[in-house]
């Protein structure tokens, strides 16, 4: 297992958006501006949204999870955003329903085998409200930061 | 007693079929069964059901009838959000022990 944090420059705390598309580009271009995807990424978690939605309702804060087909990405990442206000996604698996997000974590994954345990980490802290309150009340990208190596711990 | 074969199914097959998939092995286990987990995307549930012949399918993205005729599906948002994991897991148990 290689050793994973996460990166300041795919991190953004309280940002403004007025839609869950909005915010999908912002964040999958943050993704393709550090590398770690190709740019086609970014239209790619867009119109897999749309098709396979990843809304969760979680307890207390709305979290979603996009992610796309792996040929788009060139290094695993996950970019995480924090929601100013909440956008609706569609619910996975029940589209005709939506939740309020307020969290987002946008999966860039090669090949699920050997992401598990990143992947089943980030699936605990999702069921940790606390935890989820803590990185909702971080008000800048270095607290996030330090909050999210610290849980995810690899 | 048998081992019981899953099917997870999730869109790309990337993210959360490998979450649930694990739980599934792990919730399963913890209440005496015998599981093989098979992962899949949405796309390649018809011919995945063919070749594992699955006992049930857990799924994260809805799977029409006409690509798994016959298998008893449950919805596996439970083991991606924590809530009400126990007792999806129980239910999914359940079923598998009345195949007997």
């Amino acid at each position: 297992m290689i050793k994973f944090s996460f990166d300041k420059r795919t991190v953004k705390a309280r940002v403004k958006t007025n839609s869950h598309e909005e915010i999908l580009r912002q964040l999958a271009t943050m993704l393709y501006q550090a590398g770690y995807v190709a740019e086609s990424f970014i239209d790619a978690i867009i119109s897999r949204e749309a098709i396979f939605p990843t809304g969760l309702p979680t307890e207390g804060y709305g979290v979603a999870i996009p992610h796309t087909d792996p040929h788009h990405v060139k290094e695993a990442m996950i970019a995480i955003a924090t929601l100013e206000k909440p956008v609706n996604f569609k619910i996975m698996g029940n589209p005709d329903e939506e939740i309020e997000v307020t969290i987002v974590f946008m999966l860039a994954m090669r090949d699920s085998s050997s992401q598990l345990q990143l992947l089943s980490n980030l699936m605990s802290v999702i069921q940790d409200i606390g935890l989820l309150k803590r990185i909702y009340a971080s008000e800048s990208e270095e607290e996030l930061l330090a909050i999210l190596n610290d849980a995810i711990d690899l | 007693m048998r081992k019981y074969k899953v099917l997870t199914v999730c869109g790309t097959g990337i993210a959360t079929s490998t979450v649930a998939a694990e739980k599934t092995k792990e919730m399963l286990k913890a209440r005496g069964l015998d599981v093989e987990v098979v992962e899949a995307k949405a796309s390649e549930v018809a011919s995945k059901v063919q070749v594992l012949n699955p006992d049930v399918i857990v799924h994260t993205t809805p799977v029409s009838d006409s690509a798994a005729p016959g298998i008893k599906k449950f919805r596996g948002l439970q083991f991606l959000t924590g809530i009400g994991m126990d007792k999806l897991a129980d239910e999914i148990a359940d079923y598998l022990k009345s195949l007997e």
